[in-house]
């Protein structure tokens, strides 16, 4: 059961389909295979192997919906599960805002998304990456932790209107932390869909380097600093913003850019026209799906455009509403970078910050999309063109607004994982140097 | 069930594991939101599945599948145990388990009324009075939302566990959101109302629908308060603010397997670190005392064996402000038990799903109320003696390094308090401090009678994320001389 081609997903939405006997029906179906291996203390401590599957069903009796879930494959379940959202169905109350199922669409393949390597991905491949990790830092005197982890998934989502989608997903990711006895910590990682497309060796060899980089950091005064910022902490905090891209609730006067309404609507800048962020499914870097939970096909959409709001995600409902072309959420998201490396700007910083990850990022009001996080791992002082010593990390309280405004200079885009993300998130962005970058107060963790 | 095991354990160590434990689990989850004047979702979800942990060598394996017979066990089990081996040439210090009492039993959560037998019907019926309570009392929005779960566990080891378990949790709770068209400023407030290791006693118990108009009015004042001015000021918090304060600060840092860099890569390592066993001072002499405890009534943490089949207990964390005691879990003891002088089993062990791998998860943990012989001591009596404070209700944004030691917390209502006395509300408020310091600034802990349990669903740790329902009891605090930061911007 753990893989359904598409004519065997087929087979089973039909099944479930056919069982129904609510007016509308849409089924959702994702089996999937997860491999991974932890590694601490300069060895594996755990390692696992799941398959796993959800099968969704939503009923609906006009604006009465409802939906109920299992991961079981036989008749008997397929049936239960059928008739248990049929039952909360119809107990639920009617629901204005409900939406009909939607019929056939047209996908535009994303090739991408997929690799054959990474499918047939062993725990074995897994425990070579880890041993090479291993001996590296064994051998400089440093304790490596890390995760590496890969997946295969099938999506396929079918309607009692006679829409079909399936996909197949695939991907890798690894990352690691190497520490040392006189106080240095680095980290590393990266994610790619395809085995082929994860380089393991350089991102150990970077942890290991920043590691021994960061050793008997200094502390250095809080206070709003010029940072150089690398892909990984730009997109913690440019991804902060998509919760705000929404066209409900900026009608609704409830998102950061609603008070932008009047400048938006002029086509007026709101950030650098450095900024174009764009999400596209087809996208090599970082390819993403090409249908949501409700079988909307997925495009390339231009976001933010040489810094203006292009476009803002807008349900069904509230499109149908507003008198609107609905705009499904971002799947992912790729900001157009620049030619400068890190070392050059770091070479233009007269006195700055260079950073490696940001850490625990989290909302503290979202009327003017102010985040707080910390730094980790690797935070490096700039001085005359130069990094000159390592510093303590800081506690920051900053909006991306601000981030994306005071852009100075922009490296080349890359796939990046995020601080909180096992699985591959499909993101692309490049480095940044940005002036006025707000830190509140020190952090003695290491 | 118990023919499943057999095959699981039989296969395992056929195939050359030295221990081995299956977990057949059955998890079922209900939830309804509601927005505004509607329900906009009624879901039910029901996953069922196996997860096979074997030790080969001194290696762990793990291997779990949701398509639970007698060939697809025994298939999984030789996966785990293939695992094991290929990560045994990485093992340094090989995984040794400390014996336990063989454990063949039943628990369940004690609860008077089944959630998922209360009908949907009666749910939806309460979520709409709790939106019309706050739309009648100004709220521009708000959504509204009902959880139920149940966790249905059996386990058995080749210790001779044989244990069958069933964990009900409820969670009701709203958001606000107020719009002031005028100004183009918003605010929100979220229910104080927690999850609970408990029936649907707890939902009927608890005042939402009042509480809904309350804080609906609450948001509405929020627009209009005084932003608050910087700086040093005394914090009198709630149980319902403290508990996400202990959680980050206490909680955390006493996880052994962080204080050791397992977790080093991800939800980080901990200032707490083991030569510091029975020697830090992590807070106030007088007033700090913490304990976990695994059997608290109501609370999310609680069940009678963790996922190691270990039986659960109560034990001290910190005594009179001295750090006495991690949490651990079995493999733990054996390791390290001796080194820390510490060789209590203390049934930490936890996995999210049959598809996880059990790891180290934290105990229901919390400050002790203060014995005031009986006499009645919250907010009013803390207030009377701040000069210049805030007094906080309910958890907000929330903050914390990699090693617990600078953190920065929110909230959801703030009280100014001048000369003894509570009064407008601010806004803009956080505070940020460094952890012992913070509990050593502690100077007051209310009595018995305002002890309340806060908690989470979704306390996230470990590669691949696994989330932890966990609960934290406090009462009343005060803490003086706390960094207050005016989070007002513009953009």
């Amino acid at each position: 059961m753990s893989f359904l081609t598409d004519a065997e997903a087929k087979r089973v939405t039909d099944k479930l389909l056919a069982a129904a006997t609510a007016p509308e029906t849409r089924v959702y179906l994702n089996p999937s295979r997860r491999g991974n291996t932890r590694f601490a203390r300069n060895e594996v401590t755990t390692s696992g192997f799941a398959e796993t599957c959800i099968i969704q069903v939503t009923s609906f009796y006009g604006l009465r919906r409802g939906s109920a879930q299992t991961n079981q494959f036989d008749d008997a379940s397929l049936a239960d599960v059928v008739r248990r959202a049929e039952e909360i169905a119809r107990l639920a109350p009617e629901d204005p805002e409900t939406m009909p199922v939607l019929g056939p669409q047209t996908y535009t393949a994303s090739p991408g998304l997929f690799s054959a390597d990474a499918d047939q991905l062993t725990a074995e491949y897994r425990a070579n990456i880890v041993a090479e990790a291993l001996k590296i830092a064994r051998a400089k005197d440093l304790e490596a932790a890390g995760f590496v982890q890969n997946f295969s998934d099938a999506d396929a989502l079918a309607t009692s209107k006679g829409l079909f989608a399936y996909r197949r997903t695939t991907g890798v990711v690894y990352n690691l932390t190497a520490r040392s006895k006189a106080g240095g910590s680095g980290w590393a990682g990266g994610t790619s869909n395809s085995v082929q497309g994860l380089d393991p060796s350089s991102m150990t060899a970077r942890a290991i380097d920043i590691a021994l980089r960061s050793e008997r950091a200094v502390a250095l005064e809080p206070g709003n600093y010029t940072v150089v910022l690398p892909p990984e902490c730009v997109a913690d905090l440019a991804t902060t913003l998509l919760s705000g891209f929404d066209q409900r609730r900026v009608d609704e006067g409830r998102s950061f850019l609603s008070q932008f309404r009047t400048q938006m609507a002029g086509g007026q800048k709101l950030f650098s026209e450095k900024v174009t962020i764009v999400s596209d499914p087809v996208s090599l870097v970082a390819p993403s799906n090409n249908f949501d939970e409700e079988g909307q096909p997925l495009r390339r959409t231009e976001w933010i455009s040489a810094g203006v709001v292009k476009s803002i995600a807008c349900s069904r409902f509230w499109a149908k509403k507003t008198g609107r072309e609905p705009l499904p959420s971002a799947e992912n998201l790729i900001m157009t970078g620049g030619t400068a490396s890190i070392d050059e700007m770091v070479a233009s910083t007269p006195r700055g910050l260079l950073l490696t990850r940001f850490w625990y990022v989290r909302p503290v009001d979202p009327q003017t999309a102010l985040y707080t996080g910390l730094t980790r791992d690797g935070c490096f002082l700039i001085e005359g063109g130069k990094v000159t010593r390592p510093v303590k990390n800081f506690r920051w309280n900053e909006t991306p607004v601000k981030m994306l405004r005071n852009i100075e200079a922009m490296g080349p885009t890359r796939r990046v994982i995020t601080s909180e993300q096992d699985l591959g998130s499909a993101l692309a962005f490049p480095a940044l140097k940005v002036t006025d970058f707000t830190f509140s107060s020190l952090s003695d963790a290491i | 069930m118990q023919e499943l095991a057999a095959v699981a354990l039989e296969t395992a160590r056929s195939k050359g594991a030295s221990y081995a434990d299956i977990r057949i689990n059955r998890y079922r989850q209900q939830s309804l939101f509601a927005r505004e004047d509607h329900i906009e979702e009624a879901a039910t979800e029901e996953r069922y599945g196996f997860g096979v942990r074997v030790l080969v060598d001194g290696v762990w394996g793990f291997a779990a599948s949701a398509r639970v017979s007698k060939e697809d066990v025994a298939r999984i089990a030789t996966e785990a145990v293939a695992i094991a081996k290929a990560n045994r040439a990485s093992m340094r210090d090989p995984v040794e388990l400390v014996p336990i009492p063989k454990a063949v039993d039943t628990w369940k959560t004690p609860i008077v009324k089944d959630p998922f037998q209360v009908s949907v019907q009666s749910k939806a019926d309460l979520l709409l009075a709790v939106n019309a309570a706050a739309l009648k009392a100004g709220a521009s929005f708000i959504t509204s939302g009902i959880f139920c779960t149940e966790e249905n566990k059996v386990f058995a080891s080749t210790d001779g566990c044989d244990i069958s378990q069933v964990l009900t949790r409820v969670w009701p709770l709203f958001q606000i959101t107020v719009v002031d068209k005028a100004t183009g400023r918003f605010a929100t407030r979220d229910s104080l109302s927690s999850p609970m290791g408990t029936g649907w006693e707890y939902v009927e118990g608890y005042p939402l629908v009042e509480e809904a108009g309350l804080a609906a009015q609450q948001c509405q004042q929020k627009l209009a308060a005084k932003s608050v001015a910087p700086g040093k000021k005394d914090l009198v918090l709630s149980p319902e603010h403290l508990w996400l304060t202990i959680h980050e600060s206490i909680g955390h840092p006493t996880e052994l397997d962080r204080a050791l860099g397992y977790e080093a890569n991800f939800a980080g390592t901990s200032f707490v670190t083991p030569d510091q066993l029975g020697k830090l001072q992590y807070g106030s002499p007088k007033w700090m005392n913490v304990v976990a405890d695994k059997t608290q009534r109501d609370g999310l943490a609680t069940c009678g064996y963790d996922d190691d089949g270990v039986k659960t207990t109560e034990f001290d964390v910190v005594k009179d402000g001295r750090f006495v005691g991690y949490q651990t879990i079995r493999e733990q003891v054996a390791r390290y038990g001796k080194l820390l002088g510490d060789t209590r089993l203390k049934a930490c062990c936890y996995a999210d799903d049959f598809a996880s791998v059990p790891f180290q998860r934290m105990p229901n943990l919390s400050l002790r109320p203060h014995d005031w012989g009986g006499k009645k001591v919250g907010w009013e009596q803390m207030v009377a003696d701040v000069k210049d404070g805030v007094l906080i209700e309910g958890a907000g944004s929330f903050s914390i390094d990699q090693q617990r030691f600078n953190f920065q917390f929110g909230g959801q209502v703030f009280w100014e308090i001048k000369n003894g006395k509570k009064g407008a509300m601010l806004r803009d408020v956080a505070y940020q401090a460094r952890t012992p310091q913070f509990w050593g600034s502690l100077d007051m802990v209310g009595s018995p009678h305002f002890y309340k349990l806060g908690g989470s669903f979704f306390d996230g740790k470990g590669q691949p994320v696994q989330t932890n329902s966990v609960s934290h009891g406090a009462s009343w605090c005060r803490f003086r001389s706390v960094n207050v930061l005016n989070t007002g911007r513009k953009i």
